[in-house]
């Protein structure tokens, strides 16, 4: 079974990559597997983590959203991420009095 | 070689890390079981991550519909909900549970019915459709190891064992996921599906014992 995996995900983008992204057929098997997505994520992973009795836990519960955020750092570029936290790091690190008093030195 | 075959090669290389990731899986789960808690925290990840995917990946795509494009992404979407409920729903009634044909495709059958027909009246369980092979076959290796003058006690002691992880409903019955079989001597087996006319967690947690026909 795993070696189906490379193989059809070879055969889809062999696929893919022949239509306009912005045509019918492209949108209809994003469309299709969109609904196969959310059948999965309804109809297996969720109903098998819901039938565990301990599934109520905090710390399981935050799993979903840890997932989705992990997911939406993986679709940050990177580049985003680094002036985000030079950004903060200059927020916190200069205040205006030292900013001041550095300028009356030079 | 042209870019359609080096970018083919990329998506080869990409699409062949999920497979290693299960091969790996599957090797590891032979020397490490996760445990309840474990398993339903790393399926809730699991879900959350195709929920990004979902969300951030393919219906940003969608959003770039119009027109008649629209009529088509409809289209889509209803025939991918009607496939994955007629693979969830129709597939089972035909071939069964994969992990039962896997074992029933594995293991030779066995003549235990009589047996597990009498510790059912004992235990007061109802059995219908055949026996299931790998359960059963399970069970007849244990007892060969220990002795045949101990089967019957094994039976027993497997009977009120056996562990059930979880139980969802399938193709109009549950499908219950037996965890780790153990018996009283210390001697485990894999966990596997099992299809049944009911969730034993409502009936009896720790007893499963009622499947029906796999075809």
């Amino acid at each position: 079974m795993p070696v189906g995996i490379p193989i059809s995900g070879a055969l889809g983008s062999a696929l893919l990559v022949q239509l306009n992204p912005e045509g019918s057929m492209f949108l209809c098997i994003i469309a299709f597997g969109s609904a196969s997505l959310i059948y999965l994520i309804t109809n297996e992973l969720l109903t098998a983590v819901h039938m565990n009795p301990d599934c109520d836990r905090w710390f399981i519960s935050v799993q979903l959203f840890v997932g989705f955020w992990v997911t939406m750092l993986l679709k940050v570029p990177a580049g985003s991420l680094f002036f985000l936290y030079v950004r903060l790091a200059h927020t916190y690190t200069y205040s205006p009095t030292r900013t001041h008093s550095n300028s009356e030195d030079s | 070689m042209s870019e359609s075959w080096k970018a083919l090669g990329e998506v080869f290389g990409i699409c062949l890390l999920p497979a290693v990731a299960m091969a790996a899986g599957s090797v590891l789960v032979q020397y490490y079981r996760p445990g309840r808690l474990l398993s339903t925290a790393l399926e809730q990840f699991a879900a959350g991550v195709v929920l990004g995917a979902l969300g951030l990946d393919l219906l940003s795509m969608l959003s770039t519909a119009h027109g008649l494009t629209i009529i088509a992404v409809n289209a889509g979407f209803i025939s991918g909900v009607i496939f994955m409920f007629l693979m969830g729903r129709v597939v089972p009634l035909f071939i069964g549970d994969p992990g039962d044909i896997l074992d029933l495709h594995e293991l030779q059958p066995l003549q235990v019915r009589e047996k597990l027909i009498d510790a059912s009246e004992t235990l007061d369980i109802k059995i219908s459709g055949p026996i299931p092979m790998g359960f059963v076959a399970s069970v007849m290796i244990n007892s060969v190891i220990d002795g045949t003058h101990r089967s019957i006690i094994a039976f027993e002691e497997l009977l009120l064992t056996s562990r059930v992880h979880n139980c969802h409903r399938l193709a109009g019955r549950y499908r219950v996921r037996v965890g780790q079989w153990c018996l009283g001597n210390g001697h485990c087996f894999g966990g596997r599906n099992v299809p049944g006319m009911h969730c034993p967690a409502t009936a009896n947690p720790h007893l499963l014992l009622i499947w029906q026909p796999l075809s």
